[in-house]
């Protein structure tokens, strides 16, 4: 009975999802035109591009993920908070200059941008693959996370993989018919519900054991006093991974392609920048109460065999069934919005930037459209087959993704804000900072403590700027 | 348009200093042993500085794009 309550509830919230996403479709779109599927015409309010904005950020894994760290590690959960500040702020000022640059120029990807700066398809090719690749396992882990999040809110009754996958195939029908227009406008009510649930299901579970902050935090103590502090002088647990991971996410945040697609179909700068200090807001009313689940969860004693697990498990085992199907819907719409914009860019960039851009520059309107739904259906494709398959490799392209596309920093931030940036300087520091972002990554993972992409950015922004002095001809 | 470029400078500077208070000075407050309103300082500081975030950005939307 407890199953079929939270089951239930999970399935009405996905049905209702599906059926806003294929009206948003039907409804909003007349003519299917490039602009439109893409960044939906550059017609987005306040409120559509907040909300899309939070739901796309906010995957499946920062909504399960960062109570699992806290329960796991403590305070290394930090640098989750931190990096999200850090991005904002850097957002609020970063974003109207590019907005303004796709808007006059009628860029459409970040890889158009690469190719309007720079005048160079290999560069546009190079970041367009680049975008596609390091997001392949980011397609994959919102399936996993359905998939945990079906795990405990069905009691094991149901063959979770399964459910997941269809969860997800569903949501791309959605991604396939409306692109952008019907991405952002069911992202509407899942970021609705994502906060909701976040700041809710947090509060409610520090009112209920502990009565507050202090209380949690004295209980944490009693059970594991060095998840108060970074105690370690190297690794996870050391003040300079925490600092060096969360300057390295906070640069890279706005370099990952996604984001791009949500920053461009916004109506003006005032709604961009009003959207970017309401999601700042959304990130300190969610994130963070949603992560301090996982010290609630190690301050009453829970074993967990998934850290993970930590939220769903306390809203399970405190308030019950209906409690859990909402949390659990939250957790899936969490990731299921955010495979959404990760699999309709991959789309695009593939569409856009390698079909067009490359193959057939005198493609039509129409043509590129059908290439993105194509795209659309081959990126749902390899994710449901490496969710079912899942080789080893895929954790490795996780492990690097964030550092890998960072690397693109300089071409996309420096190079809208210098003018003598130069294609060279940009192709070397990229392939400088991928080789030594790999190499920090897997032979020396973290080397003294400091992020890999931070030590890609070490050699990345340097050669970057040399090369480009040396290869500046003005103009 | 030069008043409001100033104005956002100033937004910029106080940006930069959130970007200090939150990476190089948390050596500083990684502290097991000071606790602030019964919260550890080093989490005490973030959550701080976290919360100073939106409260600047929407301060900045507002004088930036509102009020002008």
């Amino acid at each position: 009975m407890e199953a079929f309550i939270a089951s239930s509830i999970i399935l009405v919230i996905l049905a209702v999802t599906f059926i806003i996403g294929v009206l948003a479709y039907k409804l909003r779109i007349k003519v299917l035109r490039v602009d439109t599927y893409m960044v939906a015409g550059r017609t987005l309010g306040f409120l559509v591009t907040f909300l899309n904005m939070a739901a796309v950020i906010y995957s499946g894994f920062a909504f399960l993920g960062a109570s699992g760290w806290a329960y796991a590690f403590g305070a290394p959960v930090l640098y989750i908070w931190i990096y999200g500040a850090l991005a904002y702020t850097f957002a609020f000022f970063f974003t109207p200059r590019i907005w303004g640059v796709a808007k006059g120029q009628g860029l459409l990807t970040q890889a158009d941008f690469f190719m309007w700066r720079y005048g160079s398809k290999l560069l546009m090719v190079l970041t367009a693959l680049v975008g596609i690749t390091f997001n392949i396992p980011y397609g994959q882990l919102q399936i996993l996370t359905t998939k945990y999040v079906l795990d405990l809110a069905t009691y094991g009754v149901l063959p979770t993989l399964h459910v997941a996958v269809l969860s997800f195939i569903l949501t791309m029908v959605y991604v396939f018919l409306g692109g952008m227009v019907s991405v952002a406008i069911t992202n509407v009510f899942l970021g609705i519900i994502m906060l909701a649930a976040m700041l809710g299901g947090g509060l409610s579970l520090i009112a209920y054991y502990f009565g507050g902050l202090p209380g949690l935090f004295k209980a944490v103590e009693g059970v594991k006093p060095q998840h108060a502090y970074l105690w370690a002088a190297v690794g996870r647990n050391s003040v300079q991974w925490v600092i060096t991971a969360a300057v390295g996410c906070g640069l890279g945040f706005w370099v990952w392609p996604q984001l791009a697609q949500i920053v461009f179909p916004a109506k003006d700068v005032k709604v961009l920048r009003r959207s970017i200090a309401m999601t700042s807001w959304y990130h300190v009313l969610g994130i963070i109460w949603a992560s301090l689940t996982g010290l609630v969860a190690l301050g009453i004693g829970m074993k967990l065999t998934v850290a993970d697990h930590a939220f769903l498990a306390l809203i399970r085992d405190t308030f019950g069934p209906v409690a859990l199907g909402f949390i659990g819907a939250a957790g899936m719409a969490a990731a299921l919005s955010s495979a959404a914009g990760i699999i309709l860019t991959q789309a695009i960039l593939l569409s856009r930037n390698i079909y067009q851009g490359c193959l057939k520059p005198a493609a039509s309107e129409r043509e590129v459209v059908l290439i993105s739904r194509i795209g659309v259906v081959i990126f749902t494709l390899v994710s449901v087959i490496l969710a079912y398959t899942a080789p080893a490799y895929i954790v490795y392209l996780l492990l690097v993704g964030y550092t890998g596309i960072t690397q693109m920093f300089p071409g996309w931030v420096l190079g809208s804000i210098c003018r003598w940036i130069t294609k060279e300087g940009v192709l070397a520091g990229l392939v400088v900072g991928l080789i030594v972002g790999v190499l920090t990554c897997f032979v020396w993972p973290d080397y003294l403590g400091i992020h890999s992409i931070i030590w890609g950015l070490i050699f990345n922004l340097p050669i970057t700027l040399l090369v480009s002095k040396l290869t500046y001809r003005g103009g | 348009m030069e008043g409001k470029r100033k104005v956002e400078k100033m937004f910029m500077a106080i940006a930069t200093l959130i970007w200090v208070m939150l990476s190089a000075v948390l050596p500083l407050v990684n502290r097991p042993d000071v606790y602030v309103f019964g919260i550890p300082l080093l989490w005490f500081w973030v959550l701080l500085w976290v919360f100073v975030v939106p409260v600047v950005l929407s301060i900045a939307y507002y004088v930036l794009e509102v009020a002008p």
